[in-house]
């Protein structure tokens, strides 16, 4: 599904070159949960930046069912991302001005979807996160859980391959954090959908199929969770 | 000036408490600059949009004070201690002759107190001439018509005014002491000959016009000289003992300290008839400068734009800088040092554009008066007839005015926003804009009173409009409120477009949901639509703010644009033959009793005239209908009994509106009065009640011509200050009957050139040869009516580009508040470019989301400006064919460069989003 190959991200030059990514090499098959842990600043993010095509490489290669991302143009790039991949963030970015189905619409409205097409869309993904009846609320009348239920329907509307997930259930408490990953189960299981997840969290890490540890831009260490090793 | 005072100790309090935080805390300074620093295109923007207020109040001040400047400039040089001028003549007043024994009894009634403002009197005798520089041939070489010629005894004139006096040299009887504006004119200096009449006078010197030599008489003469009393006695044929004017000099001495404030004579009751010359003149230029405050209005509306930018600045950088405000309460600054730096940050921004603002304004102030200073001396002119030049002065006064005025609303905006961010709560403080609003529920609640105000507002903004729709209101406002109706409509323009930007932004909701509507089959464009249109839902204060600030700049523009159209478009259709009845040029020979065939033997006979270009020279002689206005400098223009002869009656194209049955045609209407005496035709002008077959009363001193009516001839309003166009008309040898003075009858010479069109060189022929038969000056009608068309509209075009300059300030604050924007929502842009939305999308919403407010203000404006300056075009316009004109060019021109302007503006921030990295939505540092 995904092929990461001798990936390399250096920013600034000189004195101040920093390499973020050394030389990454990692393979995703497709419905496979992935979760990327390491210290602060080893390049967690970065890695998940330049494997979803949200940031340029310096070289190596990311390839998509085949297809190298960063080969192709940034227009060409926001194509891909628009149609086989789904975001989650840390810090949620839902528009503060639009309802939550209005969120959620909002990237098929882009695409050129019919509006009362992608209305339909919208809501199914906000019912399969549990969140039907919360369609017309603005992100403010929303709880933290609820935000990040609706950037995961927003990150499942145009039905991905691969949902790249940044910290996302960094700013939610426990029991949240349990909802959003049976969510993740849930949609993993149902529709095959692969999940690369950016996490400082050992729970969320328990629920990938295989765990890679970073540090200082190189993956250290590959491991498959306990729960998932006792699973097979 | 207390006003003054009164702004510059504020100012002074202002710096002194800057001064103070900027000293006593030097932490909170640098944290102050490194904030103007850091935000340093905000900063920019700021300054610039704020010092467009600052720069158009201080030249609006500036430009008011040079005009009144000027005219006490001008009143110093023309009168200096005159006051009052008693002439001679006006039998029936008292003052039929002035000889020693009416001037000692008047210097006795002075002395005895008994003549209120009046302290010394001067005899004089004076004459208006044409003064003529000659070669060795005798041939007229420059000419310089209507100069005041004065003589009087040197030793009364020094103790009536000793400072003019003591420059003055001793005049012998053939000797001249010219203003250095007769001398400019006619190119002489000290040594040489100037004629008057047949004598030759030798030019002793050339002095500054100034108080008694500066004096041009009552009827406003073009220039003034002076000669030894007996040259004047012989020049104007007065004998030893008599004199043509007394004049009065002014207890206090004015320049500089105020008016004389009144037109009235001062010697009514003792039973003289004298005429407040100093006190008319300061009318006749106040009243020049009453349109001078339409700038003001336009400055202060540029004001309130500021102030509205200032303010919604102010409140996004306490908004953005929420959460940092909190942190610093957090760690233990105080909310009095916190306020303390936000105020000290509002102080360096409201100086920083007041200084801007400041020399701006000089420069624009300088500006106005090059463009439309002729407009106001033209207006002078044409009022009473004196000649004025205005010119820049600048002064403590208006500078410290639009300093502090603009620096302190600053000021005073950043207090307010600042004691608003320093008194949150630390916790409330903590918490970011969104999650302070979503507390708050989110969305805005409905109070059943605020859903009253709401539609209070509505129903009574709708109210007021239906009703301006009426007759009676507009009836109401011409009739009850004659001078106030133009502030009126115009206040009432402010309160439209209060209320509909108002209304406009309150209502984004239902537009979105239409626009959506619309364009269901194009994702896409729904997309946009919703990002951009959402926001300025959801931030409705903002967005009235914006849209308010654009709809008063294009209100005052289409108001003073239609106005403009409108009343350019009704002069320059009035044909000035047929305005002036039927004639070209005019001239006005006072005291003489010309026939028409002796005028045009005098021009025809002139070698100053090129052959054929008159058809006719014809005369009618006047005096004035309302004999209390005798001596007014325009008497004639009130109204003139107007004695005719037949050739007049041939060209006339006077119409009459009644007639007597008896006369089967005008003209033959017109001829009965011509050949006899007992018959005249009144204009419907000075109609009043008078009616066919009737004796004519004069209404106001209730005299009564004693001759049947046989026609009443129309008027046209735009006749009004044309001569023998209305009044009484009846035989011409009738009129001696009329005036107890001989010498007060004045022949209007009235010419119709064979081209109605002819030439400026043409008109100066003529103008030459009547200056040589001392008759001046020639008017010219269709050339003053041009120049003044000319004039009217310089003047509203620069009063639009002076409303427009508002604009930038829209512009430039809508740029600051996009920036900032762009900025605050880095995140979201980032996180919708990695889901895939390309950046054409975000450019566009941010574009449109920006350049909507400014299209929507200019719309709003334009059409309440253009609906206001209708209905003002049609009260201004009653009783005459005023068509309501759209300057449809000129507003699409405004509109477009505006919109232009500001699409420019919005495409840097849009631009900004549009370079954002998707990587953005990974950044969690706010």
């Amino acid at each position: 599904m995904i092929e990461v190959q001798n990936l390399w991200r250096t920013y600034g030059g000189g004195e101040v070159r920093v390499d973020a990514l050394r030389g990454i090499s990692l393979a995703v098959e497709r419905g496979e949960r992935i979760a990327v842990m390491g210290p602060s600043g080893c390049g967690k993010t970065t890695l998940l930046n330049c494997m979803s095509g949200i940031d340029t490489i310096t070289s190596g290669h990311v390839l998509l069912e085949g297809q190298d991302l960063h080969r192709g143009s940034a227009a060409a790039r926001d194509q891909y991302r628009a149609k086989k991949m789904g975001f989650v963030f840390q810090s949620y970015n839902l528009i503060p001005v639009l309802s939550a189905v209005e969120n959620v619409e909002l990237p098929l409205l882009c695409q050129g979807v019919d509006v009362k097409e992608a209305r339909e869309r919208a809501e199914v993904a906000l019912t399969r996160v549990g969140l039907r009846e919360r369609a017309h609320h603005r992100p403010s009348e929303l709880s933290g859980g609820q935000h990040q239920r609706v950037a995961l329907a927003r990150a499942i509307v145009n039905n991905p391959a691969v949902v790249f997930a940044d910290e996302p259930t960094g700013a939610l408490d426990r029991a949240t954090t349990e909802l959003v990953l049976d969510l993740f189960d849930h949609l993993n299981r149902v529709d095959n959908i692969t999940f690369v997840i950016v996490t400082h969290n050992p729970e969320v890490a328990e629920r990938a199929d295989r765990v890679i540890y970073m540090d200082s831009g190189e993956i250290v260490q590959e491991l498959v969770p306990k729960r998932r090793r006792r699973e097979r | 000036m207390i006003l003054s005072l009164l702004l510059g100790s504020l100012l002074i309090a202002m710096l002194w408490k800057m001064g103070r935080t900027a000293i006593g805390s030097p932490h909170l300074r640098r944290m102050a600059l490194r904030n103007l620093v850091l935000h340093k295109s905000t900063t920019l923007f700021t300054v610039l949009g704020a010092m467009i207020g600052t720069a158009l109040i201080t030249a609006a001040l500036l430009f008011q004070h040079s005009l009144v400047q000027s005219g006490e400039q001008l009143l110093e040089e023309q009168f200096g201690r005159i006051g009052y001028d008693l002439p001679a003549g006006g039998a029936g007043y008292g003052n039929a002759q002035l000889d020693d024994q009416s001037v000692e009894r008047l210097q006795r009634l002075i002395a005895q107190g008994a003549v209120a403002e009046v302290d010394a009197l001067l005899p004089t005798v004076s004459l208006t001439s044409t003064l003529i520089k000659r070669n060795d041939q005798g041939d007229p070489l420059s000419i310089q018509p209507n100069v005041y010629l004065q003589g009087f005894d040197r030793m009364r004139a020094q103790s009536f005014d000793w400072r003019v006096m003591q420059d003055i040299p001793e005049l012998g009887e053939q000797e001249i002491l010219l203003s250095e504006l007769v001398a400019n004119r006619l190119e002489v200096v000290a040594g040489d000959q100037v004629s008057v009449g047949e004598d030759s006078l030798r030019v002793v010197g050339v002095v500054p016009e100034q108080g008694l030599l500066g004096y041009r008489g009552i009827e406003h003469a073009s220039a003034s000289a002076l000669v030894a009393e007996g040259t004047a006695r012989r020049l104007a044929d007065v004998p030893d003992g008599q004199y043509t004017n007394i004049l009065l000099r002014q207890k206090e001495y004015l320049f500089g300290t105020g008016n004389v404030g009144t037109r009235s004579s001062v010697l009514f009751g003792l039973g003289y008839r004298d005429v407040a010359v100093r006190g008319m003149a300061e009318d006749d230029l106040e009243h020049a400068r009453r349109i001078f405050p339409i700038f003001s209005i336009a400055s202060w509306s540029t004001i309130a734009i500021g102030l509205m930018m200032i303010l919604n600045i102010f409140r996004m950088i306490a908004e953005e800088r929420r959460q940092e405000l909190g942190v610093l309460r957090a760690i233990g600054m105080t909310q009095a040092d916190l306020t303390k730096l936000l105020r000290l940050e509002g102080a360096f921004y409201a100086l920083l554009s007041s200084v801007v603002g400041l020399f701006a304004g000089i420069g624009l102030a300088k500006l106005l008066l090059v463009l439309i200073g002729d407009y106001f001396a033209l207006g002078v002119l044409q009022i009473g007839g004196l000649s004025i030049q205005y010119q820049l002065f600048i002064s403590f006064e208006p500078l410290i005015t639009g300093f502090a005025t603009g620096a302190l609303l600053i000021y005073c905006c950043s207090w307010q926003v600042s004691t608003q961010a320093a008194t949150v709560p630390i916790v409330e403080a903590l918490y970011d804009e969104e999650e302070r609003r979503g507390r708050n529920g989110g969305r805005e609640r409905l109070s059943i009173q605020r859903i009253a105000v709401r539609l209070l507002g509505t129903i009574l903004t709708a109210g007021v409009f239906l009703l301006s729709l009426t007759d009676s209101f507009r009836d109401g406002l011409h009739d009850h409120f004659s001078n106030l109706f133009p502030l009126l409509l115009i206040a009432l323009g402010f309160f439209w477009t209060l209320m509909t930007s108002l209304i406009v932004s309150r209502s984004f909701g239902k537009l979105t949901m239409g626009l959506q509507w619309v364009f269901r089959p194009f994702g896409r464009i729904v997309a946009v639509l919703r990002m951009a249109l959402r926001n300025l839902e959801v931030h409705s204060k903002r967005t009235a703010l914006l849209v308010l600030m654009f709809a008063l700049v294009f209100f005052l523009t289409s108001l003073s644009g239609v106005f403009r159209d409108s009343f350019i478009g009704h002069f320059a259709r009035q044909e000035s033959r047929v305005l002036a009845g039927g004639y070209d040029l005019y001239a006005t020979a006072g005291g003489k009793r010309l026939t028409s065939e002796e005028a045009s033997r005098m021009v025809a006979g002139s070698e100053q005239v090129k052959a054929g270009i008159v058809e006719q020279v014809v005369s009618v002689w006047q005096v004035p209908l309302y004999r209390e206005q005798a001596y007014h400098p325009n008497a004639l223009e009130f109204g003139s009994i107007n004695g005719i002869d037949r050739a007049y009656v041939a060209l006339s194209t006077l119409k009459l509106i009644d007639r007597d049955p008896a006369y089967r045609s005008d003209l033959e209407a017109w001829l009965a009065v011509v050949n006899d005496p007992g018959v005249m035709i009144v204009s419907e002008r000075h109609a009043n009640e008078a009616k066919i077959g009737e004796p004519y009363q004069i209404s106001l001193m209730g005299g009564v011509i004693q001759k049947r009516i046989i026609g009443i001839a129309a008027y046209d309003e735009g006749s009004n200050d044309l001569p023998a166009t209305s009044g009484v008309f009846l035989k011409q040898s009738e009129l001696p009957n009329y005036t107890n003075d001989p010498k007060t009858i004045t022949s209007q010479l009235l010419f119709r050139l064979t081209q109605e069109e002819t030439s400026a060189a043409d008109v100066e022929g003529i103008e030459k040869a009547l200056s040589l038969h001392n008759i001046y000056p020639l008017h010219h009608p269709d050339a003053d009516r041009k120049v003044g068309v000319d004039h009217m509209a310089k003047f509203f075009d620069t009063f639009a580009s002076y409303s427009l300059l508002s604009a930038l300030i829209g512009i430039g604050g809508l740029g600051v508040i996009m920036f900032r924007m762009v900025h605050a929502r880095r995140q979201q842009i980032g996180m919708l470019r990695a889901v895939g939305v390309s950046a054409a999308v975000i450019y566009w919403s941010l574009l449109i989301e920006g350049s909507l407010i400014g299209m929507l203000g200019i719309a709003l404006g334009s059409l309440i400006g253009s609906y206001v300056g209708t209905i003002m075009v049609e009260l201004f316009g009653r009783g005459g064919d005023f068509p309501v004109l759209f300057p449809y060019g000129k507003m699409i021109l405004y509109m477009v460069g505006t919109q232009l302007l500001t699409l420019l503006l919005m495409m840097l921030p849009a631009r900004l989003a549009f370079r954002l990295s998707p990587a953005e939505a990974t950044k969690y540092v706010r």
